[in-house]
């Protein structure tokens, strides 16, 4: 399926177009869950009405200091819909479109963290080491190093080249922003320290992986309808490539989106 | 375990290193802190409070000179083993019993040097003990 590239490049865009306009309205109807904090939570029904009262509480108090509102859905879905547009013009590389939104979810994580950190005054610190490797592990990065390599093997071939460019540099830069995320300080307001660190916590990793999945993504679409594809280039080699890639691009989402389903760790 | 947590208020006359420090002792006499557990970075302690990185380091120094903390390349900071639990606090209780003991000695009429030369003498059995 991967492999195939039989396809017209017409078609391609409509559908992404199409997709980026329902992203669009998406985020205008329901912002908050594009941009917002509750939806990292998928067992709220094992908590009791004290707990999710006090994680409510936090949520709420850590969202206005991000200033993580619905401003930022609606920017997403701006976002989206020039993406849209964008798709509709021939001469810009079909993947750039995904690749620029991929680039706007992270810029919009960054800002919600330099948000709350103008935000707070008094900072308080949990005396708990951490390791980046918890929300970001070796896998994770090696998918995301992977994907770039794989990124790079396209712009061998001049027709590619432009779209694998501005892929390898939208890996790079997910990347990069994900690890940063990985490594940020822990932001707590001091309100309830132990459910405002748990929320910390799961958080960094949310959103760490979320954005390393992001790094794969835009590659793993370019490679799915780049013409000529990996194998047509490289031969055997092409398609160990696109077989890692996928795999890649697999893990990646996978680790994203398991730890949704943990429990949230009061310490 | 609950986790312990440090706040620093930029508005207190006590320096911020004096804040963390205190706050890390007080944490590991409430029994918070187990012998062995680890700390933090001071690169992610820093980071956390919003201080300089050196400012973290001076209150981790001061507290392992004081026997509180150890630290080495590999296994970072961390409580030591056997802390000096309340330690300015006996220190304190010290002074005071052997001031008291001494200002009786001598309202019983012996001189500083008899008292001083017993002191030692009963130190040194103490140590032989």
């Amino acid at each position: 399926m991967i492999t195939a590239h039989h396809h017209h490049p017409e078609l391609i865009r409509l559908v992404m177009g199409l997709a980026y306009a329902a992203c669009g309205i998406a985020a205008f109807r329901c912002p908050r869950y594009f941009a917002g904090m509750a939806g990292t939570f998928t067992r709220w029904g094992e908590m009791s009405p004290a707990q999710r009262e006090r994680l409510d509480g936090v949520v709420a108090a850590r969202e206005q200091a991000e200033g993580i509102s619905s401003n930022y859905g609606r920017y997403l879905g701006m976002s989206a819909f020039a993406l849209a547009l964008l798709e509709a013009v021939p001469a810009v590389p079909f993947a750039m479109p995904y690749a620029l939104f991929c680039l706007g979810i992270a810029a919009v994580t960054l800002l919600a963290y330099l948000q709350f950190h103008r935000a707070t005054e008094q900072r308080v610190a949990p005396l708990v080491p951490r390791s980046p490797f918890i929300a970001l592990p070796p896998l994770l990065i090696a998918c995301v190093a992977a994907s770039f390599v794989v990124a790079l093997l396209f712009a061998v071939d001049p027709q590619n080249r432009a779209g694998a460019l501005v892929v390898a540099t939208s890996t790079l830069v997910l990347g990069f922003v994900a690890w940063r995320i990985a490594n940020a300080p822990a932001l707590l307001l001091g309100l309830d320290p132990q459910y405002e660190y748990a929320l910390d916590e799961r958080l960094r990793v949310g959103r760490a992986r979320n954005l390393a999945s992001l790094a794969t993504a835009p590659v793993f679409v370019f490679a799915a309808i780049a013409e000529p594809g990996l194998p047509e280039l490289f031969g055997t080699l092409g398609t160990v490539a696109m077989a890692i890639l996928i795999a890649a691009f697999l893990v990646a989402l996978a680790a994203s989106i398991l730890p949704l389903f943990g429990r949230l760790r009061i310490a | 375990m609950n986790a312990s947590y440090l706040v620093v208020d930029p508005e207190l006359e006590t320096p911020p290193y004096q804040q963390v420090a205190a706050q890390i002792r007080a944490a590991i006499e409430r029994g918070e802190l187990p012998p062995e557990a680890p700390l933090p970075t001071v690169r992610q302690l820093a980071g956390d409070l919003g201080l300089a990185p050196n400012t973290v380091a001076r209150a981790y120094g001061e507290l392992q000179s004081e026997g509180w903390l150890i630290g080495d390349r590999r296994r970072g900071t961390r409580v030591a083993g056997q802390v000096p639990v309340n330690a300015r606090g006996r220190l304190h209780s010290l002074r005071e019993a052997t001031e008291k003991f001494v200002t009786s000695l001598r309202y019983r009429g012996f001189t500083s040097d008899e008292i001083a030369v017993e002191l030692a003498r009963a130190g040194a059995v103490g140590q032989e003990i």
